[in-house]
């Protein structure tokens, strides 16, 4: 396992900087300047020029991408052109917003998935089977931000249980910076306001894409079970006469867990770049709305910011996912997969 | 005890997991439901964009603007009822004869959050700072030359060439405390403040809100009612703020979307408020494209709006009729000229004129991406020429690649609709960069007219008010004739509030701003 795990960071650099490569190449070819919305509406030309100069577009391209990398390795990942703030720290705070939320949706589509995927694919009854699909497709065909803005119609105006917007309430002060989870922060510091508030805000975002998207890891569940009892070592394990509960939870289960490792590792990557619309609908100051802002104003260095974070964060998650294969079926080897 | 499905007895040796979660869960749920503390009195916005710096030397637009206001101040004011310059932190003053120089008398008494006395060296601190940083507004006195601190409580403003309007500039630029320009780095600016203010900061959390809260020696004093902290939060979805708003949790939404005005006006918990602002649309024609560049053909375009269809439906009513191109609120503005109305008889008889009977071109009509009501109008525009035979393709884009489109002799579109934002009630600040020849402003859009031009740079130092503003009328005149414009409409600025929200007055040069000092909540 260590031995992946060496043999894949020492990868991660090179898969790196070909990322910044592409992203420096592909946002340099789109006709727009940069300079121009950093001076502002009304800048005279010499200021925009001044501005130019100042962010070093005049240099050629290349040793505009060198000084972007040699700026890099020093921490310093440049500023925005539009709000003159550092990119580092900004997506040092936007992103543990978003992975908190991730995080909490992940362990949702588990604890939805599993049991209404097991539901599925073991019930004897078709009816219930495909009721189910079809209830959990349901949450897919609805648009996560109409899911979001009903939610928040029902939960927050009509019943009044859960609150509307934001991490955290907006009188309560939010918990000290540890690691930029609030409610892994909340319980280190003792602040049990904010723990209360953290996990009032988040349930809310984290159902909507959750409900949106569970059906896809039920279904993998559902498919992984079906087939699994009618398999060879359940067919045994029924014949020694080993209960239902028993075949399923510790036998079935732990082979479908592999495909549903797979799955999971996707859609967290997927989440992580989806994540914007429900970042939108609950004011939940994360990376992707981050990303939007930066891609919309063509902000060069946050969305080489964003890009390097996003590109580092897939490749650690298929990291992540082939480690856990090797947790969850020790028959496969650390070579199995590159 | 009952037995779980899968056969296992619920709370027994083997369930005790499931005990044991279901504990964790009620421990959680009970966490979960406790309520925060009460709610604190005072004034809570929602805004749907952060604030990214509140560098008063820098912040230039509105999420900037709405946080300066609260903690600076400016050394003018313009009355919103009569339009005109009025004392503020500046309490007289008097201009040569050239309106080259211009002398203030401050106000004593003022003093900066940092407890910092407001004097002439004040003054001089703040203005040279935002002209050296060079962005933001600071265009607006891109003139100046020196300013000289002739006694503690005067100054004297030099420019480089007569300015009449500069006073204007004045209402614009932040004072900021001396001692901060010189112990503050410039970062710390981006998340503090160190202004005269009426509020001062307490709590900046990135990209969530910003909270502020009364400033004692605020010198305008604290009688009567007013608001003792002012809380902006970052709310990023309207139809999330119109939730808000309607429950009580929020007291103003900034950014309601226009369809849903109607219901909220019918609701007496909430109050909708309304004003006329100068805030024009234009849809500029490429004048050196055929057919374009045919003035009967622009005119033409121009008559076949529905200019009462474009109010009605893109602004849900909320707009008026612009009447050439300088607002109609603004000093110098031309009384003769009348709103465009819809004749599509005059158009089809133009266009004939120009050679174009049955129409028969293709134009490219492009608007700000995510302002629907531009689209909106763009449709109208497209219905209303195909009945003259005129296809017009209607495309969004984001701004960065608008602008650059629009300097593209190659990629640029042949209409392309925008607002101008209107810092100062200043006609020339609009005449000037939308239409003389060569002008490099992003509005400008290869128009030019040497007439035009002779007289806005008579204008630009023409001294007497009454013949600069006769200038002003002029040049007017002859855009309204050259028609390089479709003049759209003027948007109405529309604030939403609670019902017990008081004292809001618009302030017709800072859009979306709210008068804080004067309001309160009863």
């Amino acid at each position: 396992m260590f031995a992946t795990l060496a043999r894949r960071l020492t990868v991660l650099p090179l898969m790196l900087l070909g990322m910044t490569l592409i992203t420096f190449v592909i946002t340099h070819l789109i006709p727009a300047d940069p300079a121009r919305v950093a001076a502002g509406l009304n800048a005279s030309s010499e200021q925009v020029e001044r501005m130019r100069e100042q962010m070093g577009l005049n240099k050629p391209l290349l040793a505009q991408y060198v000084d972007y990398l040699t700026d890099l390795l020093r921490g310093d990942w440049g500023a925005s052109a539009v709000s003159q703030r550092p990119v580092l720290p900004d997506i040092a705070v936007a992103l543990p917003a978003t992975l908190e939320l991730l995080v909490v949706v992940t362990l949702g589509f588990l604890v939805l998935g599993l049991p209404v995927g097991i539901l599925i694919g073991s019930s004897r009854s078709k009816l219930v089977s495909a009721l189910l699909s079809f209830l959990s497709y349901l949450g897919m065909a609805f648009p996560v931000f109409w899911l979001g803005l009903m939610l928040q119609i029902v939960f927050y105006r009509d019943l009044q249980w859960l609150p509307a917007v934001g991490r955290v309430g907006a009188q309560v002060q939010a918990p000290a910076t540890v690691t930029g989870f609030y409610i892994l922060d909340s319980l280190i510091t003792g602040n049990w306001d904010a723990l209360g508030s953290s996990l009032r805000h988040i349930v809310m975002p984290a159902a909507c894409l959750v409900l949106a998207r569970f059906a896809v890891t039920a279904r993998f569940v559902a498919g992984g079970v079906q087939e699994a009892l009618g398999s060879d070592y359940v067919r045994t394990g029924k014949a020694k006469g080993l209960s239902r509960f028993s075949i399923l939870y510790k036998h079935a289960l732990r082979n479908v867990l592999i495909p549903v490792n797979t799955m999971l590792g996707l859609q967290f990557g997927w989440l992580l770049g989806g994540s914007i619309l429900i970042e939108a609908v609950f004011s939940w100051p994360g990376i992707g709305w981050y990303a939007w802002r930066s891609i919309v104003s063509l902000d060069f260095l946050p969305i080489m910011g964003v890009t390097l974070v996003f590109s580092t964060a897939f490749i650690l998650i298929n990291l992540v996912t082939d480690l856990l294969y090797q947790v969850l079926d020790p028959r496969i080897s650390a070579g199995g997969s590159a | 005890m009952g037995t779980s499905k899968w056969g296992a007895p619920l709370f027994a040796p083997a369930g005790r997991r499931l005990g044991l979660l279901t504990q964790v869960a009620l421990a959680l749920m009970a966490v979960v439901l406790l309520g925060g503390p009460a709610l604190a009195r005072g004034l809570t916005i929602a805004v749907n964009s952060p604030t990214t710096t509140f560098d008063p030397s820098i912040g230039n637009s509105v999420p900037h603007q709405r946080l300066l206001t609260a903690a600076y101040e400016t050394l003018l004011a313009i009355d919103p009822d009569t339009s005109e310059v009025i004392p503020w932190l500046a309490t007289e003053w008097s201009v040569n004869d050239d309106k080259s120089e211009y002398t203030l008398r401050l106000r004593e008494g003022v003093l900066f959050h940092d407890g910092t006395p407001f004097d002439a060296e004040a003054v001089k601190a703040s203005l040279e700072r935002t002209l050296s940083i060079g962005q933001g507004e600071s265009y607006l006195i891109s003139s100046l030359r020196e300013v000289q601190v002739v006694s503690p409580y005067e100054v004297r403003l030099v420019l480089d060439s007569p300015q009449p309007e500069f006073l204007y500039a004045l209402t614009r630029m932040f004072m900021i405390s001396p001692t901060a320009i010189r112990e503050r780095p410039a970062e710390w600016f981006a998340t503090n403040e160190a202004g005269t203010g009426p509020y001062r900061l307490v709590e900046w959390v990135q990209d969530q809100r910003y909270v502020f809260e009364q400033f004692p020696e605020y010198w305008r004093g604290w009688e009567g009612p007013h608001l003792d902290s002012v809380t902006f939060r970052v709310v990023v979805e309207p139809a999330t703020q119109r939730l808000l708003l309607e429950s009580g949790e929020v007291d103003v939404a900034e950014n309601i979307v226009l369809d849903d005005l109607p219901a909220l006006e019918l609701n007496p918990a909430i109050t909708v408020a309304r004003s006329s602002a100068p805030r024009p649309f234009y849809i500029s024609f490429n004048v050196n494209r055929p057919p374009l560049d045919d003035v009967r053909v622009r005119k033409a375009i121009a008559l076949a709006l529905d200019y009462d269809a474009a109010i009605e439906i893109a602004l849900a009513g909320y707009g008026s009729p612009m009447r050439g191109p300088v607002p109609v609120q603004f000093p110098g503005f031309n009384e003769d000229i009348e709103p465009q109305q819809q004749d599509l008889e005059e158009a089809r008889r133009l266009l004939a004129e120009a050679g174009y009977p049955e129409g028969g071109f293709s134009l490219t009509f492009l608007y700000l991406e995510h302002w629907l009501f531009e689209r909106t109008v763009g449709l109208l525009l497209q219905d209303a020429l195909a009945g003259l035979g005129i296809e017009l393709v209607v495309e969004g884009q984001p701004w960065a690649t608008m602008t650059a489109r629009m300097d593209d002799p190659e990629q640029s579109p042949d209409l392309v609709m925008f607002a101008q934002s209107t810092a100062t009630p200043s006609a020339l600040s609009i005449l000037e960069p939308m239409y003389q020849t060569g002008s490099e402003h992003w509005s400008h859009f290869w128009y030019g007219n040497p007439e035009v031009d002779r007289l806005l740079a008579e204008a630009s130092t023409e001294v007497d008010d009454v013949r600069r503003h006769g200038l002003y009328a002029q040049i007017q005149a002859l855009i309204v004739e050259d028609q390089p414009q479709v003049f759209v409409f003027s948007q109405d600025e529309v604030v939403t509030m609670r019902s017990n929200v008081r004292g809001y007055k618009p302030q017709f040069t800072w859009s979306k701003i709210l008068n804080l000092y004067d309001m309160y909540v009863e």
